[in-house]
């Protein structure tokens, strides 16, 4: 184990994998009259999911009403995950998500096959252009589930056909885009966060104004790029002073120990740090740069 | 860094559950029946809204909040309710309580019974 760190992410990713998992089996149980696992709540998926506020929210600012199969409860987590992205970015998406870590598993086995080549089969032109595809699916779903008056997201959502594939619930729409979604994770991390995730869209306009963010040192840094190859979704690190990047789901992954980046120059915290040590740092880059150890 | 990650996790865990035992301590963490949130008061009580009603491309759906009357007032024939429901002579008992209670899966059977909503 290289780091430990990584592994409260990655632990607090499997906890609500599974738990959301036991909400959705014991809910499909109950409707048949068994329940599974009474110390979990047979919730129906989407009274819990927190893109659903946003999906409503034109019905909810213009009648006061959410469309069917939402809730109250919707409004509640979405407030609460809002408000942890306005003080940590869109942590949600890396740490909670689960469709999120279904798709880091399946890179875990793309970056096996491919090794360095994965993540960069889409040139940084056209990804920088696809991105904003999140922002048309954001705008659509809104527009389209207040003139329909129904979830018409759930036609196409691979979050919730990723834990009811086996019910008579889900779409064949839905299943398409889970399956693409997960055969794309084997050549680029996290397609779905990446190009078309309304919620994740929503998180990072939020995350941009967020108090915490991922911070380039300048002064030691020496643009390598490194951490650019790094980043799950594809952000030029090197070329920003302050990483409050929309696409950001401050994973962490370039700010860790064992990250690529070797002089330590990126991290995360509520300002920018001043370099105390910049000139002690110096003379150690500069060493470092001459293969010289201090 | 190891300490900013930590406190990530924690603080989603306890904003996430904290917040949902809060709110459902002072009543807003309602995962039924709560869809007209600010106009419910002037509805009569024990009248179902059409908006209250669970819903479908054409606006109503049999769901878990959705009672014996709402089904009624849906169009569904009282024999289809009787023959998946049993005993329906409690307008404000749950369809889906009902339909468990009588041995039937409520996933399959309110397929069935949607498929009897009347369309104006």
């Amino acid at each position: 184990m290289k780091n430990k760190s990584r592994w409260y992410r990655y632990a607090l990713q499997i906890f609500f994998f599974v738990f959301i998992g036991l909400i959705a089996v014991n809910h499909v149980l109950a409707e048949s009259g068994k329940e599974l696992f009474g110390f979990i709540p047979s919730l129906s998926l989407h009274a819990i999911c927190p893109f659903g506020a946003v999906e409503s929210i034109i019905s909810l600012v213009t009648a006061g009403s959410l469309v069917p199969k939402l809730q109250m409860s919707n409004i509640v987590i979405s407030i609460l995950i809002l408000f942890v992205t306005l003080v940590f970015g869109a942590v949600f998406c890396s740490f909670v998500c689960p469709l999120g870590t279904l798709q880091e598993w399946i890179g875990k086995l793309g970056k096996k096959i491919f090794k360095k080549k994965y993540n960069r089969f889409i040139p940084q032109k056209l990804h920088n252009i696809l991105r904003y595809f999140r922002y048309i699916t954001l705008l659509a779903t809104i527009v389209l589930t207040f003139n329909a008056g129904r979830l018409i997201f759930a036609d196409v959502d691979p979050y919730y056909a990723m834990y009811h594939f086996f019910t008579d619930e889900v779409t064949i729409g839905s299943l398409i885009v889970l399956a693409v979604t997960m055969i794309g994770s084997l050549f680029v991390e996290r397609p779905w966060c990446k190009y078309a995730c309304p919620y994740g869209a929503v998180l990072g306009l939020v995350g941009k104004f967020s108090f915490f963010k991922i911070r380039r040192k300048s002064e030691t840094c020496n643009s390598c790029t490194l951490c650019d190859r790094q980043c799950p979704v594809n952000i030029e690190i090197s070329k920003y002073d302050k990483i409050g990047h929309s696409s950001c789901i401050r994973c962490m992954d370039c700010v860790e120990e064992d990250s690529s980046c070797t002089r330590n120059c990126l991290t995360f915290s509520l300002k920018k740090e001043k370099c105390e040590k910049t000139s002690k740092m110096s003379e150690e880059v500069s060493a470092a740069d001459k293969g010289v150890s201090i | 860094m190891k300490k900013i990650r930590l406190i990530i996790a924690i603080s989603l865990i306890v904003v996430i559950f904290g917040g949902v035992f809060a709110s459902d301590a002072l009543g807003f963490w309602q995962t039924s029946g709560s869809r007209n949130l600010w106009k419910s008061e002037s509805s009569q009580a024990g009248e179902p809204h059409e908006e209250d009603i669970e819903g479908t491309d054409h606006g109503l759906e049999v769901g878990g909040s959705t009672t014996v009357s709402m089904a009624l007032e849906m169009g569904i024939p009282e024999d289809v309710l009787l023959e998946y429901l049993g005993d329906i002579s409690n307008p404000d008992a749950l369809v889906k309580d009902l339909i468990t209670a009588n041995g039937y899966s409520f996933g399959k059977v309110k397929g069935i019974l949607n498929s009897y909503i009347k369309i104006d």
